[in-house]
């Protein structure tokens, strides 16, 4: 009974809980300045990730594109043809709400949508959020391997899985890569003990 | 790099789906993360679903542990379990972790109720039946199709005695323009509106006369089985425009004419053809020849069923041959005793291609004179090497009529064959590979049929089977353990060589069971149209071998059509240049013709 308490406790499993994967692509690294140009978002239901219930929106800005649409391919086109920010927002607040989310180098898309969503006066509460550059960063110093600048990269960790690559820095593809990359580190770590949803946070932390 | 969705669209049978039933396919996709672990949790759930896999390797394996099938990018697999609705028998072991797009069972129900196209792909890969979809696709080139597809009456025929008033009647009022003779069953004549036109009218003979007098004696004839393009060729030899047809047993069937050709749409082969016939040189018809390939290039990319660009090299080889054999006629006078010109290998099975050489022989009447056999020499050098220069290599192995060992009377082409087959060293085995496929090209038609008759009768020898078997069980097909390619690995690339390790195997298993049932054809085709019903192999197995021949030549004929790598040996084929639905193909081909090999190897093995 104890045991058993202990395991509700820790969260219960990992596999019963509401997951999702976002991304953004933003103008700039600059967190004060950034600003959203695209967003994606896939549901995770383990072991799969609903590739079909994906979305993906670009973001109507009259913003100068500097250097970042060498990096994410949006035109100014594409920018202007996009949908107005506070629209992408509410649909992304009302699928996520209460759900775990998932993003790789997670702090950056986090304050970015909690900056924005603050911003339209929106109030939004994921459950919480792992982050799948933290996790692999833990994986990999616990096997004391040399990491190097290119370790940590999105693609380096889905190639070190097996995972399909996948074209870089679009919203909704990277959401996909990160979404099967944390499904990854789930399964490959826990062996055939059941994992907690807690010990699943803990590393993405 | 390509998105999920231009991945999948690109991929059989989704490649096939309209624009709605894809997007519906696209939406109800799931990625899974295929591990030790995730499987246990679909294990666990009872699901099933359709899979496809995106990266990883896992093996197909049965309840007993044997590995059938290493599944690898772009493999399908769960399908069965959910066509019949049973649990799945075998079970996914995780070689590699990695990501599958996996589809529900409803979603599969909804796509196959949608596309029937997409429900007949998975009827077929369930019954492995793969290698039938690519062929059914392809609508039969009217070249190749057999004479009795047009036959469109029954003969018009009467006997010989009746007047030519009576006869004139007989066409008149069942509207025909030719009439044959027959008599005791047997073709004796055709009598045409031009030869009433000619023979009779013009020259002013009685209408009372008996149409002996003026038909065409003993006329050119075809057979029902075989195509339109031999039709033509004949015609085209004998400047006729009505063939009498008969049937294997020389019945007489019915007659087919030109404009029953012209009715058919293409036109390429005619105009090659006619080219050939009119060539009244030498050099006219080498020139002619010369600009076969070209030609055919051409018409290859156009035709649907690249198999019947080998049957229409064959063909015209055979036309080339002829005219050839014709022209030396005209200038030494015609052959001074009777003869058949033998064609082998290739050309006799009607699978030749661009690059094959020449393999063949001259069949001598028992009683020709040492002159004779001069006269002979003379017409295989001029043969041979008018060839040679139309663009058919010389043999390197020296298996052509102008090598005086491959000129013999019916008796000394019997005891040779008894030879190998008394003594089947490995030489006497590869000689009878290549012997054993023969058709007569030129000359005496009865006397080809009489001596093949024998040479069936001799090959049908146990010990020479068994020996035949057990060589034909050390050749290699390109499939290593768990279903996967053995390619050959050069600067080149990786490739492997549809011809030897393919095409070849199926030809020689199928050359085997024809020699245990005295068949006498050579062609590939109609070999397992005869073997149909026979103890060597049940009706299933010879369609699936069938199929996997078709595929394969079709597969080569392609590849040296549009060779992508000049530098690769001819016939070879580079799998990850082919599409997933080819690959897919090409494995299941290969895991026929191995099977069929090893089916062999029991059959024979009790004998060995």
């Amino acid at each position: 009974m104890a045991a058993w308490k202990q395991w509700f406790a820790s969260g219960g499993d990992w596999r019963s809980k509401p997951w999702f994967a976002v991304d953004c692509e933003s103008n700039g690294t600059d967190l004060k300045k950034a600003e959203i140009l695209s967003v994606g978002w896939v549901p995770i239901q383990p072991p799969f990730v609903a590739l079909g219930k994906g979305q993906y929106q670009v973001i109507q800005q009259q913003l100068n594109l500097n250097q970042s649409a060498v990096v994410h391919q949006l035109t100014h086109a594409d920018i202007q043809d996009g949908e107005p920010l506070q629209d992408v927002l509410s649909q992304l607040r009302e699928a996520t709400q209460g759900a775990y989310l998932v993003a790789h180098h997670a702090a950056f898309d986090k304050t970015l949508l909690m900056n924005a969503m603050r911003a339209q006066g929106m109030v939004w509460q994921p459950a919480g959020w792992y982050d799948t550059l933290r996790a692999e960063r833990k994986i990999l110093n616990r096997q004391n391997a040399v990491l190097s600048g290119k370790s940590l990269q999105l693609d380096t960790c889905c190639q070190r899985y097996g995972l399909p690559n996948y074209h870089q820095h679009h919203a909704l593809a990277d959401a996909i890569a990160c979404a099967e990359l944390f499904l990854a580190q789930q399964y490959k770590q826990s062996g055939s003990s059941e994992l907690a949803l807690n010990q699943v946070l803990a590393r993405g932390q | 790099m390509a998105s999920d969705r231009d991945t999948l669209a690109q991929t059989p049978p989704f490649d096939n789906l309209s624009e709605a039933d894809f997007d519906y396919a696209f939406n109800h996709m799931q990625a899974m993360y295929l591990s030790r672990e995730s499987r246990e949790d679909i294990v666990r759930s009872g699901k099933s679903l359709l899979y496809l896999v995106r990266s990883g390797t896992y093996d197909l394996v049965t309840p007993q542990g044997q590995a059938l099938a290493r599944l690898e990018v772009d493999d399908l697999f769960g399908f069965p379990s959910l066509l019949t609705g049973r649990k799945a028998a075998n079970r996914i072991e995780v070689i590699q972790d990695g990501i599958v797009w996996t589809w529900e069972a409803d979603v599969f129900h909804e796509l196959r109720k949608r596309s029937t196209a997409f429900e007949q792909y998975f009827v077929d890969a369930h019954g492995k039946r793969l290698l039938s979809e690519a062929h059914a696709k392809e609508t039969v080139d009217w070249t190749i199709k057999p004479i009795s597809e047009v036959l469109r009456r029954s003969a018009v025929q009467t006997s010989p005695t009746t007047s030519i008033q009576e006869s004139a009647q007989i066409m008149a009022e069942e509207g025909v323009s030719s009439l044959l003779l027959v008599e005791d069953g047997q073709l004796r004549g055709i009598l045409t509106d031009r030869d009433i036109r000619t023979r009779v009218v013009a020259k002013g003979i009685k209408l009372a006369v008996s149409t002996r007098a003026v038909m065409t004696q003993s006329p050119a004839t075809v057979y029902e089985h075989q195509s339109l393009f031999d039709a033509l060729t004949v015609m085209g030899e004998h400047n006729v425009h009505h063939l009498p047809v008969l049937s294997k047993k020389d019945e007489v069937l019915g007659v087919v004419t030109v404009t029953d050709l012209m009715q058919q749409q293409r036109s390429e082969p005619v105009l090659l053809l006619n080219a050939l016939s009119k060539a009244t040189t030498r050099e006219a018809l080498i020139s002619e020849a010369l600009k076969i390939p070209e030609y055919l290039h051409s018409f290859g990319s156009r035709i649907k069923d690249n198999a019947s660009l080998g049957k229409l090299l064959a063909s015209l080889t055979d036309a080339l041959t002829r005219r050839f054999i014709q022209l030396f006629e005209q200038q030494h006078g015609s052959a001074p005793c009777a003869y058949t010109w033998l064609a082998f290998g290739s050309q006799a099975r009607f699978d030749q291609t661009f690059g094959s050489d020449q393999d063949n022989g001259l069949l001598l009447a028992d009683e020709v004179t040492e002159e004779q056999r001069n006269w002979f020499a003379k017409l295989a050098e001029d043969v041979c090497q008018g060839l040679a220069a139309a663009g058919i290599p010389l043999c390197p192995g020296n298996v052509m009529a102008m090598n005086p060992k491959w000129r013999m009377t019916t008796l000394e082409w019997q005891d040779t064959f008894k030879q190998w087959v008394r003594s089947p060293t490995p030489d006497a085995i590869l000689n009878s590979m290549i012997f054993f496929d023969s058709r007569a090209i030129a000359g005496s038609e009865r006397l080809y049929k009489k001596h093949r008759k024998e040479v069936a009768k001799i090959g049908k020898s146990d010990v020479f089977l068994a020996n035949i078997a057990r060589h034909i069980a050390t050749l290699p097909v390109p499939l290593g353990l768990f279903n996967r390619f053995r390619t050959k690995h050069d600067e080149t690339g990786e490739y492997l060589n549809v011809k030897t390790h393919g095409i070849a195997i199926v030809n020689d298993i199928v050359r085997l069971y024809s020699i245990a049932e005295e068949i006498t054809d050579a062609a590939i085709p109609d070999r397992f149209e005869q073997l149909k019903g026979s103890k060597w192999l049940t009706d299933r197995d010879n369609q699936n071998l069938l199929e996997a021949w078709q595929f394969l030549v079709h597969l080569r004929i392609h590849s040296q059509l549009y060779k992508s790598n000049a530098s690769q040996p001819s016939n070879s084929i580079a799998p990850e240049k082919l599409s997933t639905l080819q690959r897919r193909q090409l494995k299941a081909a290969f895991r026929v013709v191995k099977d069929a090999q090893q089916a062999m190897g029991f059959k024979f093995g009790r004998q060995l």
